[in-house]
């Protein structure tokens, strides 16, 4: 028997970073992104659920605070629900900030549209011992209450369940009409509505009575068990933001998050960097009679490029853990407040730190993390310089360049100075930009300072494989289909066989001089030999040239790319020989020159493509693209050039 | 006297807020009448104060726009 379906329409409402977004996925089972800042939630997101004989059509609001506040997405959201109101307004509020929360709650009752109420976070309040009258807010509110934790599995079938009857009968939900209405209820029911055109005066004025009713209302709903706020965490909060130890205790930690990300990850590094080795040697042995060709594209291509990816998975892994850690222990927003200090001074606001610091993971995260900026101007400000901060990507690079050109004494002080070229040119740039284009005040610092508490293991676990993932599915896709390219570039089109040399020897150096003719001969040697011009004042040639093509699909293709050029994946130890071939080839000065290259210009395709999302204007990606590519290129040249006549 | 003048573990309540900064204020909660903890004045440019149940921190620029009288 077929029933007929009816559909519902469901707004979630809530403020900032309440777990709205999770229970939306929960509910639809779209992959929305969850980030753990407030305002991620930037168009509406729609998706629908069926349950039982109802379908019902979920949409998710931004984050909002109320509807008085003059936010471009307040003001959309407010748009939404009164120009097409829909059936239920599920109200998702932070059970842990409820007071806070209860204020939207009372802007939402004034619409006049079926309320559900969801406590979530409850855990959290939990461990904060506070408790909620679920009853009483019941009853104050003539709507049904859920308390919910976004990360238990029956959540999304209560809610569900409590949707429908909802739906089914609007009117009779807990109609406790011969009871004698309490003051309080009187006092909710008896707000008057803000109007479009208000007065500030007046408008401020009923801001004002709202948050007495809900500070009243929070009083009589949530029952502190134990002390009003840990004091643990002010404790905490006295010896981490301490006047004196406070920056010290700020730079050893990150110091020790770098530290952990190089020295940790260098073991499993070696042992995948021997696997690699291996397979490279086992598929050539199977392959050995092959046509040259196949082998190495599976050599060179497949293994080398995706390899050369893999092999640092462990240090990217050690990054976001720490990353991770110092997020959900609360952490990185003392942290930004200390850093705020300093990076008011160039231009950028505190809460940049956290996008700043991921940055150095991977710029793409990063960049979506500068959405808990409010300011425009501070946005794109941080988001020019974000790739700067040399991201995890740009590891193996440094990780062949350097060791090739420095004596082992000056690699660990060379590693450090191009890091710290990234960070005092991004604050440059920031400080330029903020003189320039993007001027005004830097907005205000004020943050909310998250309880301390223990990491939970699920969430730092899950943020860093989920991470991990990603940059694999990266190997997988983006670098391996780059890779691929690259060796078809490399590979075609074929030298005709009368200009190979008539010399048919069967010499190594024979061997080689007939590899480099077919190189200079396909579609990326010529592209190389075309953009050589440009490249020569730094000491680069057109072969460090195709490498830079390579890695602007992503930055680890530089090494597999340099790997094919100098047909290095087949002989003993391919590290230390390509890296024999370099010392060779260039001039440490050239070498130099070719890392600040990379570190500075060109951003990946991947970061290219999110600016331009972020930033809602490709043109602003391309000219910060081309920018950055200009300021490399006059920066190696000027090195470059000082460095020979100062050597001379 | 303006908020950072407050000593750390006072109480206050907010009597008035700079008007440009108003709507922002409101945002975080801090309207005329709130009553605010003081946790801490630190020398990092600005205070953490407990407003609604809420810790917030705040720089010294913002903090000195709120006026506070002490709770007695």
């Amino acid at each position: 028997m077929k029933r007929s379906v009816k559909s519902i329409r469901v707004a979630l409402a809530g403020n900032p970073n309440c777990g709205k977004s999770t229970l939306f996925n929960h509910l639809t089972g779209l992959r929305q992104h969850i980030g753990n800042y407030a305002g991620v939630t930037v168009e509406q997101m729609k998706g629908t659920c069926l349950y039982r004989d109802i379908e019902f059509q979920f949409v998710d609001l931004p984050g909002l605070s109320g509807f008085w506040s003059s936010s471009e997405e307040e003001r959309a959201a407010k748009d939404y629900l009164t120009r097409e109101p829909p059936d239920i307004i599920m109200n998702v509020l932070d059970s842990a900030r409820l007071e806070k929360n209860l204020f939207l709650t009372l802007e939402l009752k004034e619409l006049g549209i079926p309320l559900l109420l969801v406590c979530n976070m409850i855990d959290q309040a939990n461990t904060m011992e506070l408790h909620i009258d679920e009853d009483k807010l019941s009853r104050l509110f003539h709507a049904p209450v859920l308390c919910t934790d976004g990360h238990c599995g029956t959540t999304s079938v209560r809610i569900l369940e409590a949707l429908y009857s909802l739906a089914v009968d609007k009117g009779s939900v807990r109609s406790d009409s011969d009871e004698p209405a309490d003051e309080l209820t009187r006092r909710i029911n008896s707000l008057k509505c803000m109007e479009e055109g208000e007065s500030e005066e007046s408008i401020m004025e009923k801001v004002r009575d709202r948050y007495r009713l809900a500070g009243q209302l929070s009083e009589a709903i949530v029952r502190h068990e134990g002390s009003p706020v840990s004091s643990l965490s002010d404790r905490l909060d006295g010896i981490f933001l301490h006047r004196i130890w406070g920056i010290p205790l700020f730079l050893g930690m990150m110091y020790l998050v770098f530290q952990l990300t190089f020295t940790l990850g260098d073991w499993p590094m070696s042992w995948l960097e021997m696997f690699f080795e291996k397979m490279a040697d086992r598929v050539g042995a199977l392959f050995a009679a092959e046509d040259s060709l196949f082998r190495s594209f599976l050599i060179d291509g497949v293994i080398g490029g995706c390899g050369g990816v893999i092999v640092f998975l462990p240090n990217i892994l050690f990054l976001f853990l720490a990353i991770a850690l110092l997020e959900d222990s609360g952490y990185m927003a003392r942290a930004a407040f200390l850093a705020h200090r300093f990076l008011s001074r160039i231009g950028l606001p505190g809460k940049s730190f956290i996008p700043l610091m991921i940055g150095f993971g991977c710029s793409v995260p990063a960049i979506m993390a500068t959405r808990t900026l409010e300011n425009r101007r501070d946005r794109l400000t941080a988001m020019f310089v974000i790739p700067l901060m040399s991201c995890g990507a740009r590891v193996p690079i440094y990780a062949l360049l350097i060791p090739a050109f420095f004596p082992i004494e000056w690699r660990a002080p060379v590693l450090w100075f191009v890091y710290m070229t990234g960070i005092v040119l991004a604050a440059l740039l920031a400080l330029f930009l903020k003189k320039t284009v993007f001027r005004g005040h830097v907005s205000p610092f004020v943050m909310e300072l998250p309880v301390w508490h223990i990491p939970s293991w699920k969430t730092v676990g899950l943020q860093t494989l989920g991470k991990a993932w990603l940059y694999l599915r990266k190997a997988g896709t983006v670098i391996l289909g780059f890779s691929f390219l690259l060796w078809l570039a490399a590979a075609f089109p074929r030298l005709p066989q009368e200009k190979l040399s008539d010399r048919s020897s069967d010499t190594a150096e024979a061997m080689i001089e007939c590899h480099e003719r077919q190189l200079e001969y396909s579609t990326i040697g010529r592209l190389g030999h075309f953009i050589e011009p440009v490249l020569k004042p730094m000491g680069a040639d057109w072969k460090i040239g195709t490498a830079f093509l390579g890695a602007f699909g992503a930055k680890e293709v530089f090494v597999a790319q340099l790997g094919i050029i100098y047909k290095v994946a087949d002989s003993e130890n391919k590290d230390e020989s390509l890296r024999s071939i370099l010392t060779r080839h260039y001039s440490p000065l050239t070498g130099t020159c070719i890392i600040l290259f990379c570190l500075i210009g060109m951003p990946c395709m991947a970061t290219f493509a999110m600016i331009a999302r972020e930033s809602l204007s490709w043109r602003f990606a391309l000219l910060q693209w081309t920018a950055l590519t200009v300021l490399a290129w006059l920066i190696a040249v000027c090195v470059q050039q000082v460095g020979i006549r100062f050597l001379n | 006297m303006s908020l950072i003048h407050a000593k750390e573990g006072e109480r206050v309540t907010v009597v008035d807020v700079d008007e440009s900064y108003r709507r922002r204020f409101a945002r975080l909660g801090v309207v005329p009448g709130t009553e605010i903890n003081i946790l801490a004045q630190s020398l990092h440019g600005g205070c953490v104060f407990l407003c609604r149940g809420i810790k917030w921190a705040m720089e010294m620029d913002m903090a000195q726009r709120i006026t506070v009288e002490p709770i007695s």
